[in-house]
């Protein structure tokens, strides 16, 4: 993760010290002790006191889902077949189609 | 039968005076009367006298002539007081029988069923006889003539009118050698390494559990086993602790080898049982459980580990090329996702086969691992079609999502998810960006589906196959549709091929 990435999500999301140690042991599993030891420390001076934590601590709550992975993958053929669940299949190539015609003057 | 001369089973006080003692016999009083354990018959009497034969000289011969059934073995012999109730001292752990009363309460259990029992043993002979006492009427208690005579080595047993069966199958040691199809140590090291047997042999009644070399009770399983790790409880009908019994058998398989016996090990344990056995539901394989073989000191799951491909082989076999193992439904919908199908497999044996086959948590960290290494592709480097459809992109998230925006879109170099699934489009969830292969970006109509998915992971939170994401792709779709038809995004669209 870059460092960038590390203190905004840091920044953002981890106000207690419980969030913060569960965010470094995240991290123990992907990185060499001293990046380790270094996140850890980061985090703690980014973690605000009890007291300071507001009442509402996302401002975007979101839902994780059920296995809480971090990152969804998905093939071409899975993409291609969720626009046919949802019934959306013909209906976009229709509005697209129509919208490359009306650009293109035809 | 009453004192004969030659073969005594019950004698007085007084024929013991009159007959055995002027010819140099002595008499020693063992005590129990004869109806002390009833439920001893020939079968428990002869398992008794083998096993301490086998304790004895590890092997024994046994055979009838004109009197009966003789058993005898090449060991260092008996002393008298080794028939007193109450031994000297305890059987070393190692042994087979472990309290050493068995061969009394074996020459108890003959003399009540009608038979005379004789030993010859090293520098002394010896009558099991029941002494008929007078007491208030009368009671009968083991005892035993004896005299210096003997044989030179070993003991043997002389079942004098027994011309029954000698139990021979239930000793594991008079099974055919091709009979043991696979061997693993247990945890008796010194002063012999045991190993516990699986067995492949077709018994009249069955499979059989045998215990340190001695039948014990039959088995609902496609093989019998040879188990030395477990204590017997004192009337040797079974173990001391059941459970201890079926981590001995985990032991014993962590070490098996051969594809097909893995194989049916995996039919009876994987859920539902492919192979109905009692091994689906109590085998255990709980590393820990197991503990360490002694001489190696390596894990016994370990075993498994070092046999990985032929563990693997079998698995695959049976459950499929596609198969992992499931430890949490909560990943199944991810498996799926990636190519794979979750198998249950029974809970105690699930870490062990974990050593070697992989599993659910295994391939989704491996798949995560792997999709960390997306790269992004900078603007300028790509072609102006896959640009043109990048920037319809950004703008349909623009003004689908004006308030909950995505950090960003971008084209990328996104790995496989998995070695049986391609990737072409990725949502991050900690940076709250969008990855569209370039591939995709070579089609508008790819780049727009791929768009609406991952943007609904983002506004939504949820993951593939979750209800929530399918409704939040519906409402995006439909505004997609909705702004494309008022003409939002023409101005990009003569870049666009759909």
């Amino acid at each position: 993760m870059r460092p960038v990435e590390l203190e905004r999500i840091v920044l953002t999301h981890f106000t207690a010290e419980g969030e913060v140690r569960r965010f470094a042991r995240y991290l123990s599993s992907r990185q060499g002790q001293e990046e380790f030891r270094m996140a850890l420390s980061k985090a703690r001076r980014a973690a605000l006191t009890p007291q300071e934590q507001p009442a509402v601590v996302v401002s975007r709550p979101r839902p994780a889902g059920g296995s809480g992975l971090e990152y969804l993958a998905d093939s071409p053929e899975f993409l291609a077949y969720t626009i046919e669940d949802i019934g959306y299949r013909e209906k976009l190539d229709a509005a697209f189609l129509e919208a490359i015609r009306r650009a293109k003057g035809h | 039968m009453r004192a004969t001369g030659t073969s005594p089973r019950i004698i007085t006080m007084e024929e013991y005076r009159s007959h055995w003692q002027p010819r140099g016999w002595q008499l020693v009083i063992i005590g129990p009367t004869s109806s002390w354990r009833q439920d001893w018959g020939e079968w428990e009497a002869i398992r008794d006298i083998v096993q301490n034969a086998l304790d004895e000289a590890e092997s024994y011969r046994c055979g009838y002539d004109e009197n009966g059934l003789w058993i005898a073995d090449r060991g260092s012999g008996l002393a008298v007081a080794d028939f007193l109730l109450g031994p000297p001292k305890l059987k070393p752990e190692y042994a087979r029988g472990r309290f050493g009363e068995g061969m009394k309460v074996a020459a108890l259990a003959l003399l009540r069923k009608g038979y005379c029992v004789h030993v010859e043993t090293v520098g002394r002979e010896l009558w099991l006889v029941f002494l008929e006492q007078r007491v208030n009427g009368s009671a009968q208690t083991l005892a035993a003539l004896w005299r210096a005579n003997g044989s030179r080595a070993g003991t043997r047993f002389h079942i004098i009118g027994y011309r029954g069966t000698a139990f021979a199958d239930r000793f594991a040691v008079n099974l055919p050698k091709s009979a043991i199809i696979a061997e693993g140590p247990s945890l008796l090291a010194k002063p012999l390494r045991r190993f516990n047997q699986l067995i492949g042999h077709a018994f009249p009644d069955g499979s059989r559990v045998y215990a340190r070399d001695i039948y014990m009770r039959g088995i609902n399983s496609p093989y019998s086993y040879n188990l030395w790790s477990f204590d017997m409880a004192p009337d040797r009908h079974g173990p001391r602790n059941e459970t201890e019994l079926w981590v001995d058998m985990g032991r014993l398989w962590c070490c098996v080898t051969r594809v097909e016996l893995i194989e049916t090990l995996i039919k009876m344990v994987r859920l539902p049982p492919q192979l109905e056995a009692e091994e689906s539901h109590n085998l255990n394989m709980d590393p820990w459980s197991m503990g360490k073989e002694p001489v190696t000191g390596r894990s016994y799951a370990d075993f498994i580990r070092e046999n990985a491909s032929v563990w693997q082989q079998a698995w695959r076999n049976v459950c499929g090329e596609e198969a992992v193992i499931r430890t949490d439904d909560r990943w199944d919908g991810t498996v799926r996702h990636l190519g794979y199908l979750p198998v249950s497999v029974s809970w105690y044996v699930k870490d062990a086969l974990s050593r070697a086959i992989i599993t659910d948590v295994d391939l989704v960290k491996a798949s995560q691992e792997r999709l960390r290494e997306v790269k992004v592709i900078p603007d300028d480097g790509l072609s102006a079609r896959q640009r043109a459809h990048l920037n319809l992109a950004r703008a349909i998230a623009d003004q689908v999502s004006p308030y909950i925006r995505v950090v960003g879109i971008h084209a990328a170099m996104i790995p496989p998810a998995s070695d049986r699934v391609r990737t072409a489009g990725l949502y991050g969830r900690s940076t709250q960006e969008v990855f569209i292969a370039s591939d995709q970006l070579e089609s508008g109509r790819n780049t727009v589906d791929t768009l609406i998915h991952e943007l609904a992971h983002h506004t939504s939170g949820a993951e593939d196959l979750e209800e929530r994401h399918s409704a939040e792709m519906t409402r995006i779709a439909g505004l997609v549709v909705k702004l494309t038809h008022e003409g939002a995004f023409d101005e990009l669209m003569k870049g666009v091929t759909w």
